[in-house]
């Protein structure tokens, strides 16, 4: 964990008109230490600038430690992330990471069965790349089925990438223009998982897929993680700011998470 | 010339070897912010607000950021003295600065119980009393709101240790100065101001207070000018020593505290903009008085009362 000033190599916009944006950066340092579910905190305003005050957390979509390369994707939603789709290549930016406890090593298991939801996909890509750690979904003999839910189409992202892997993916859209007409949750029921098929499942998008997400997957009894957010001040676990509660009572998301094994978190 | 003597500063008892601290609930235990830079080129450390039991704090969301500011309401989360006396004082002792310990009670007797408790322990600099609490016993009213609740508060800490009693005033007050004063009389060695102004927030979606606990304090840039106006009729009230914060990000913000009558300045929301802020602050005044090479901090304290 540290401080790295970061270079823009590169800042896409994708789709057409769905405020996500990727983004290349040289961060050498953070890239050789990051690990899948971990998370950036991005300081996204100008250098005398105190709008907005607070650094962004974003998650480390893809790693490279030979190339020194982090990618983030992210979606347009105010004043930060508007700061941030306008940097240029050769820009510099300061980030403060690799945070937080990502997730665990998914070696021992076979079928893993991955949910994605909107800008939650970047956070599980790792898991089937880890590049120069543990290896490839092939080597490892496992299998990956990837059920990503977006609102629309032009949402759902790399899809190319995740097959590019060997993973299976399944889209879910909202206004039905792609895959499932509905949630992730309801294409996993669609597709009628049976027990047993899956030994594990790994989580990651908004607080009410994870709760259905959740609830789903303890009823086939099929272990998993689940990866959460929350607004952050310092991002380092110094603060107590960004808990949420879980059965051993409030536990800060920033360094005891994101990810939480399922069954933890409390989603009332 | 300027050497690191000309960054030394005495906060009553308490020799701190430049002005520069962390303000209590911002800097944990330290653990997290030791992995990023080395805690002994810090003037002093202000530790997490500590109560005599574990608490677990505010349900959340915990925290809003506001134009320069932040809003939280983290309420106190923390380990209890016992297992803050176990599990961190050792660690905090040998880090090289000076340790100021923040204690908060919901009785009169309970912050005696933690001065007490905490007079036995080696390696501590002050206690920083936080009066900012409500009184259970009397309905919840803060301490600190009232001269007569607030000095009782003083006195009794003052009674139960023979540690410098540092008193950390709130805002959230008609008159600062007959507090201040009323704290002062009670046996308080230092101030320090201001902890944070209450507020609130409303998410027009969803048309309820953004935070789980309602209200929250309000730091960071946009409280400064309220802090420093309650430094300056503070330090024109009192003869003791104040520690100023209140917004402070870089060293210029620390200066005008220095000026208005700070003996020393504590960080807080700064660090979550830049970890290394506390350190900048340092370089920064170090670079000032390097303009002037016979002036010290000390010389700056209150420099801006003394008519032209
Ligand atoms: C660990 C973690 C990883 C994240 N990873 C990604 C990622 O890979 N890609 C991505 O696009 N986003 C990610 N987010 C969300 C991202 O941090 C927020 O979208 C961002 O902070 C918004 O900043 P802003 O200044 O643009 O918006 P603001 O002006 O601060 O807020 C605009 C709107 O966004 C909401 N918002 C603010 N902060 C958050 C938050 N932390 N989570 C959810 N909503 C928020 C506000 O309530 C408001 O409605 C992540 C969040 C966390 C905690
Ligand atoms: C997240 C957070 C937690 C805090 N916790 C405490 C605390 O436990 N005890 C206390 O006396 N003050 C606490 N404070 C107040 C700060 O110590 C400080 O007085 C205030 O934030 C103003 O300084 P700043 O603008 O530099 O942050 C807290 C502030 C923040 C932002
Ligand atoms: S953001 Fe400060 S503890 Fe998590």
């Amino acid at each position: 964990m540290q401080v790295e000033t970061a270079g823009v190599i590169s800042l896409s916009p994708l789709g057409e008109a769905t405020g996500l944006y990727h983004l290349v950066l040289t961060a050498p340092q953070i890239a050789k230490e990051s690990g899948p579910g971990q998370f950036v905190m991005v300081r996204c305003a100008d250098e005398q600038s105190l709008d907005p005050l607070l650094l962004r957390p974003l998650n480390i979509f893809r790693y490279h430690p030979a190339a020194g390369r982090i990618e983030i994707i992210f979606r347009v939603v105010g004043r930060g992330t508007d700061w941030l789709a306008r940097r240029r290549p050769g820009d510099s930016l300061s980030l403060l990471g690799p945070l937080g406890r990502g997730f665990s090593s998914l070696e021992k298991y076979h079928r893993i069965l991955l949910f994605a939801g909107g800008t939650g996909m970047p956070a599980l890509f790792g898991l089937v790349e880890q590049e120069g750690k543990v290896g490839s979904s092939t080597e490892h003999n496992q299998e990956f089925v990837l059920l990503y839910g977006a609102r629309t189409k032009e949402e759902l992202v790399f899809l190319d990438l995740w097959q590019a892997a060997g993973v299976k993916v399944l889209t879910a859209t909202d206004d039905g223009s792609a895959g499932f007409h509905g949630t992730v949750t309801g294409a996993a029921e669609a597709m009628r998982i049976s027990p047993g098929e899956f030994d594990f499942y790994c989580a990651c998008g908004p607080r009410p897929m994870l709760q259905a997400v959740q609830e789903l997957m303890a009823k086939y009894g099929i272990p998993g993680e689940l990866c959460l957010e929350e607004a952050m001040a310092c991002g380092i676990g110094a603060c107590m700011g960004c808990v949420c509660e879980t059965v051993h009572g409030y536990r800060r998301v920033c360094t005891d998470g994101p990810v939480f094994p399922a069954g933890e978190v409390k989603f009332s | 010339m300027t050497t690191a003597s000309s960054l030394e500063t005495r906060v009553g008892r308490v020799t701190l070897k430049n002005p520069v601290l962390v303000a209590s609930g911002t800097f944990g235990f330290a653990r997290e912010y030791e992995r990023l830079f080395p805690i002994s080129a810090l003037g002093g450390v202000m530790v997490t607000g500590i109560t005599l039991e574990p608490r677990a704090g505010n349900p959340p969301p915990r925290l809003m950021e506001t134009p320069a500011g932040l809003l939280n309401s983290i309420g106190l989360e923390n380990p209890g003295v016992h297992k803050f006396i176990e599990e961190e004082l050792p660690r905090l002792r040998d880090l090289g600065t000076e340790i100021i310990v923040n204690i908060s009670g919901f009785s009169l007797d309970e912050y005696g119980r933690l001065a007490e408790i905490l007079d036995k322990e080696t390696g501590l600099a002050a206690l920083e009393v936080n009066i900012s609490c409500p009184n259970v016993k009397k309905g919840g009213m803060t301490f600190g709101v009232h001269p007569e609740s607030a000095a009782a508060v003083t006195r009794m800490v003052r009674q139960s240790t023979s540690l410098p009693v540092w008193v950390k005033l709130s805002p959230n007050v008609t008159d600062i100065v007959e507090i201040a004063q009323a704290v002062v009389d009670a046996g308080a060695d230092a101030l320090t101001l201001i902890n944070t102004l209450s507020g609130m927030a409303i998410d027009p979606e969803k048309r309820r207070p953004v935070l789980g606990n309602v209200f929250g304090g309000l730091s960071g840039p946009a409280v400064k000018p309220v802090a420093l106006r309650m430094i300056w009729q503070v330090y024109q009230a009192v003869t003791v020593p104040l520690v100023g914060m209140g917004g402070i990000i870089n060293y210029r913000d620390a200066l005008e505290f220095i000026m208005a009558g700070a003996t020393a300045v504590a960080i807080g929301t700064g660090l979550f903009l830049d970890p290394f802020s506390p350190l900048k602050v340092i370089e920064g005044l170090q670079g000032f008085l390097a303009k002037n090479p016979e002036e010290t901090i000390r010389d700056l304290i209150g420099a801006a009362h003394c008519s032209p």
